[in-house]
Formats: C-alpha cells, structure tokens, sequence
C-alpha cells in the first residue's frame, strides 16, 4: 500500500485535537478566580487543604518523604526522593487546575479554587 | 505478497525491532531535559520503530516490541515508569495499528490507497499514548491527572508529527534492513520491498 508522508486527511485527525487542546488551555484562563486552594492527596486521599489567599508568608509541610512549599503565590513540590523528579521541575502551581504529580511517592497537589458559577460550567 | 512468515523469522524480527526501539529510548534518555515541557511530554523516537512495525507487521509484533520496551523501561526507570509506559504503548500501538488499516473508500483512482500518512497516524498515536499514560498515572497516583492532558495534546502533536515525518524518511532503510534477513537470496529483495 502507498502511504504519503503526510495526507490532506492527516488534518482531520489533527486539527480537531489541537483546538480541543487549545479550548482546554485557554477556557479556565477567563474564568474569576475565587480563594486559591492546594489541595494534597496523598495514596489517593485528600491529606490536606490549604487556603492560599489566606497564608501571609510561605509554608513548609513534609507528606510522606515529599516536602511541599505553600505561599500565597502558589504551591510547590520542593523535594522528593523518587528518580525522575517531574513533581519538582512542574514548578510553581499558581492557577485553577494546575497540577504536580509524583507517582512513585502517590502523591498529588491540585489548585482548586472555591466553587462559584462560572466553576460550574467550567468544571 | 509475502509468505507467512516462520514463527523464527518472526522472533528475529521482533528481536532487531525491539533493539532498536531500546536503543532509541536510551539515546533520547541522554538528550537533558527541557524545562518547559510538561511532564510526560518527550519526542518518543522510539515510537518511529514501534509504527513501523504497526503499519508493516501487524498487531502482534508491534505489541511484542512495546513489550520489549517496557521491559527495558522496568529496569532502567523502575516499576511505576514501566506501567505507565506500557499502558501508553499499548494505547499508541492499537491506534497506529487501527490507522494503518484505513483506507479510501468510494470510486476515483485514489481507492484502496492509504488514508492517512505517516504524520497523521503518529500524531494521533502520541496523543493516544498520552492518554494512556495518564490513565495509568491517574490510577496510580490515586487522583485524575488529566488536567496535563491539554499541554500533552500539544506536544504530542508536535512530536508525533517529527516521529511521522522521522518515519517516513528512514522506511526505505528499515524495509532494506528487514527485508535483508528475510530473503534467502538477495535478488528477491526488490521485489519483496515494493509490495508495502
């Protein structure tokens, strides 16, 4: 069978994915945000969840091995002994629904931000 | 069309296949990290051997060699990259393989030809295999990680669409390549290679 590098139909399969992640990426940037939330959840349940709009300075917590940076600018994975390291280099969490995951340690940290309309639609 | 090939020729070829796909991953695995990709996101040049063997071998050799992969994986990277590795190969490999298969319906002089090429397969293969990644994270992990899945569409494309293109610029070396061992003598070999 004669197969192209690349076929006009390839844009059928790609142009739809690439607005679907593009509509993803730039929706929640519209919405208000309410009080920012980093929430932990440590072998899939919910171990801790910090107001960050509340915090006046940063905060330090240790989950598991896992040492976790919460200020009011957002929140952070500071260190973690698993191999790879992709939970710190995420970097800072600071909008609606960014997230760091540290698989081998099972543990996650989410931004949430309180629900308001606008969260229901979105979400 | 070729013979059926013998369960030996199968395993050679899974085997050089598999090495191969190993052999990239490690390459790439040197290649430092770039900060502003998301995690996850990688060029995954060995997905240019895993979709040649999907369009041209069929589905249970390209399984074998992401099993092979994932092996490797195991060791090199430890049990919970080798799971999410594998579960990301599987779902790439069934959608390279699905793909492939399609072809133009209705008359004209385009029937029976291929429809989609080789970029469009191995994008929408990357992003397949970015989902199955997550799933296998989100599991793991205890907690849906799918908010990274819009930047990993992103890049999946991206990088899907360089492995295609990869892709299409190697197969004339790769067929030469398996078609060499295949052949008792090598003058049947162009013949054998035109069929694909």
């Amino acid at each position: 069978m004669k197969r192209k590098i690349f076929s006009g139909t390839d844009l059928f399969l790609i142009l739809p994915l690439l607005a679907a992640a593009l509509l993803a990426i730039l929706l929640p940037g519209i919405k208000k945000d309410g009080a920012r939330h980093a929430v932990i959840v440590l072998d899939g349940e919910t171990a801790a969840d910090v107001n960050l709009d509340a915090l006046t300075g940063p905060e330090r917590h240790t989950f598991g091995e896992v040492e976790i940076e919460f200020s009011p600018e957002g929140a952070r994975v500071l260190a973690s002994p698993c191999p790879d390291k992709i939970c710190v280099r995420t970097g800072l969490l600071t909008k609606n629904g960014d997230t760091a995951a540290c698989v081998p340690e099972r543990i996650v940290v989410k931004i949430v931000t309180e629900k308001n309309d606008i969260d229901a639609i979105a979400y | 069309m070729r013979d059926r090939p013998s369960p030996a020729y199968r395993v050679a070829l899974i085997g050089i296949l598999s090495a191969e796909a190993v052999a990239l991953s490690f390459l790439e695995s040197l290649i430092p990290a770039v900060p502003f990709l998301p995690p996850g996101a990688k060029l995954g040049l060995s997905n240019v051997v895993v979709m040649f063997a999907a369009v041209s071998f069929g589905l249970p050799s390209t399984l074998a060699v992401i099993l092979v992969k994932s092996l490797f994986t195991l060791v090199a990277r430890g049990l919970s990259a080798a799971l999410i590795g594998l579960c990301g190969g599987l779902f790439s490999g069934l959608a390279m393989f699905a793909l492939s298969r399609l072809t133009l319906r209705g008359g004209g002089k385009n029937k029976g030809a291929a429809r989609f090429g080789y970029i469009g397969i191995s994008a929408v293969s990357a992003v397949c295999h970015n989902i199955g990644q997550l799933a296998a994270a989100s599991v793991s992990a205890g907690t849906t990680l799918f908010a990274y899945l819009p930047f990993l569409i992103l890049f999946g494309l991206l990088f899907g669409s360089v492995t295609g293109t990869v892709l299409g610029v190697v197969l004339p070396a790769l067929r030469r390549q398996t078609a060499v061992f295949t052949d008792k003598k090598k003058n049947k070999i162009k013949s054998k290679v035109k069929d694909q």
